[in-house]
């Protein structure tokens, strides 16, 4: 007889098994998926003529990977119901279409299939699902944030070069989340030159499969780390900036003296704050041994609608600086 | 060695400046020109060791307690704890010291008689930015008969042990360049003082008994009685059998977290006591009166688990 124990244990080992039985080995091909941008060069190669070398996923991610085409699928299925009582309404058609991409020798560079097309009015919209993690999707806010992440990236070409194929203006994102899925719409105007790179990238490693050579290797250690065909396939140098040394006796001087102060200087700060809101509004008074004089002030503030306020913001990739310092 | 400065700079602020700039252990010097510097050359040579010791205490507070390895060499030599990084913690630390990896081969398959075991190796140099020591040459290696490949065959088995084979390379060279290649538990435990990383939570190697020892089992040498319990920590006493030296004792396997209190039990002294008040107490030995009570219900079954109980509207389920 099994102990519950055991016969969870058993059912999690035959659910993995299930799942690693579906999964197929990929196959060698002569252009570049729409899915596979990859900052890396070399790396598109090797997953052109090298694909059937990569090792079998773990039945987690592929677990993932069926958690992610089901939640597709019942998207899908909700939108077209959506779009019939929608204003205006829409209809969602040519799922799984497949389109070709040539470069500018004509040969086929890069493939892919669109989920599938938001037809409004006379405008045929790509749309591409995706159903990340819910700490990437988290963080994306417009379309430009899916290029931040090393994870994300591969969508946001993979979604511009359904619009280039399809000559559409526009397209839309779909994120799958816990609430309501976020419907982000996707300019191809705007993203000419990604798209562009993409394509140019598609060409150089098109010309490296006919030519039987390897691109340089892309000296980043971060992508080499991420990469599946690291250790096995490709055995890149790898480069390591170091710790910046800083020997200024002063500035080792002013770092003590600021550890010195830290826990007077953070009950102070502690205090401070307390004492502020408790006495806010007070505009004479007294308490204990002291004195406490406040006056109003004038103060301006704007307030901007939402859509005009993000209109105006723009993001400064390093315009914020986050210090720690230890003590060792 | 001489620095860059601009035409206003005095030949006083410009002898400071290379005092400082010789403080860096990147900065190359020589010992004549140290020597040349007099009494600046001790202030040098010790900022440069000073650095080199901060350095090596963030790389080892960067360090996770899974990436540790712990060694003890036996009893009657010391009993002294060594950890060994593994290559995914070398991983961590390579950013600090600079550490480039340069000149890698293609890695080479090494066959023996049997098919299913084969070795592959591949040879790297390893050039340190900080301390601008290079080493060359180095092999890093795997084998198919690794615990990693216990469930792999074919072309999965290859691919996994070249991979891990090139990861050994890197982590050879970082621990070799980096001073990592033989840790003091004392260093590890002072590095991780004030974070939530002990030494406890480290993986337990050669010197810690058997697999189940290690494990949390009671040594296959201990008497059969139930063993004593630490008066400080409450931990229950570890069973170390007697030594050309010494006579066995109990002792407590989390000494190190109470150093200055001992907890030694004569092992021989310890059985005949429990022998003695065996007989006279029917309630059970100490271990079972620390223990949660046995359960008495039968052991549950498939059916209970999965039987499908109708539920009444409204009852969650």
């Amino acid at each position: 007889m099994f102990t519950p124990n055991e016969i969870a244990t058993r059912i999690g080992d035959s659910w993995a098994t299930h799942l690693s039985r579906s999964q197929r080995p990929g196959t060698p091909h002569s252009y570049v998926y729409a899915s596979a941008w990859r900052n890396c060069d070399r790396r598109v190669v090797y997953e052109m003529t090298h694909a059937d070398r990569l090792p079998t996923r773990p039945a987690d991610v592929l677990a993932k990977f069926r958690r992610g085409d089901d939640r597709e699928r019942d998207l899908l299925a909700d939108l077209t119901r959506i779009g019939r009582d929608a204003e205006p309404p829409f209809k969602v058609i040519g799922q799984q279409e497949r389109f070709e991409l040539k470069d500018h020798k004509s040969r086929t560079a890069i493939v892919g299939k669109v989920d599938a097309r938001l037809e409004i009015d006379s405008v045929r919209a790509p749309l591409e699902v995706k159903a990340w993690s819910p700490m990437l999707v988290d963080r994306i806010e417009a379309f430009a944030d899916l290029f931040e992440n090393p994870w994300t990236q591969s969508g946001g070409y993979q979604l511009l070069s359904y619009l280039y194929g399809a000559g559409e203006p526009f397209g839309f994102l779909l994120l799958d989340r816990s609430g309501l899925p976020k419907l982000l719409p996707v300019e191809l105007e705007t993203n000419l030159d990604r798209m562009e790179a993409f394509l140019v990238k598609a060409e150089r490693a098109l010309d490296h499969v006919q030519a039987g050579t390897l691109p340089d290797y892309l000296d980043d250690p971060g992508e080499c780390r991420r990469c599946p065909w690291y250790g096995h396939t490709c055995n890149p140098p790898l480069s390591a900036t170091g710790v910046e040394l800083l020997t200024d006796p002063e500035l080792e001087a002013a770092l003590e003296r600021r550890e010195e102060l830290k826990v007077a200087g953070e009950e102070f700060n502690h205090l401070d704050r307390d004492v502020k809101s408790r006495l806010r509004g007070i505009e004479s008074g007294l308490a204990g041994r002291f004195q406490i004089t406040g006056r109003w002030g004038k103060q301006s503030r704007l307030e901007l609608p939402a859509d005009l306020k993000k209109q105006y913001t723009v993001t400064d990739p390093k315009g914020r600086f986050t210090l720690e310092i230890t003590r060792l | 060695m001489a620095i860059e400065t601009d035409a206003q700079t005095s030949p006083v602020e410009h002898e400071a400046q290379e005092t400082i700039a010789l403080r860096r252990p990147d900065v190359p010097v020589t010992l004549a020109e140290l020597a040349a510097r007099k009494g600046e050359a001790i202030e040098i040579l010790e900022a440069r060791i000073e650095i080199l010791r901060m350095l090596h205490k963030a790389a080892l507070r960067a360090i996770a307690p899974e990436d540790v390895l712990l060694f003890k060499s036996p009893d009657e030599q010391g009993g002294q704890i060594t950890g060994y990084l593994q290559d995914c913690g070398a991983e961590r630390v390579r950013d600090f010291f600079g550490i480039e990896i340069f000149g890698v081969s293609a890695p080479e398959k090494i066959l023996t008689n049997d098919p299913a075991v084969f070795h592959y190796i591949i040879r790297g140099s390893g050039r340190c930015k900080l301390t601008r020591q290079t080493i060359e040459a180095v092999e890093g290696g795997r084998s198919s008969t690794d615990d990693f490949c216990k469930d792999k065959k074919g072309a999965e088995l290859e691919l996994a042990v070249r991979k891990a084979a090139r990861a050994n390379l890197d982590g050879r060279i970082v621990r070799e360049l980096a001073g990592l290649s033989n840790i003091s538990a004392e260093d590890l435990r002072q590095a991780w003082e004030g974070t939530s990383k002990k030494l406890e939570q480290c993986r337990r190697g050669r010197g810690f008994g058997t697999r189940s020892e290690r494990l949390g089992a009671t040594s296959e040498k201990a008497p059969d009685v139930d063993p004593p319990v630490c008066a400080h920590c409450g931990t229950t006493g570890v069973y170390r059998p007697a030594t050309d030296k010494r006579r066995a004792f109990y002792g407590c396997p989390k000494w190190d977290s109470h150093k200055d209190k001992k907890f030694i039990v004569d092992a021989e002294k310890w059985v005949a006591d429990q022998a003695k008040r065996a007989p006279a107490e029917s309630g059970g030995t100490p271990a079972d009166r620390q223990g949660p009570p046995e359960r008495s219900d039968p052991p549950i079954t498939a059916d209970q688990v999965f039987v499908k109980r109708d539920r009444d509207p409204g009852e969650e389920g």
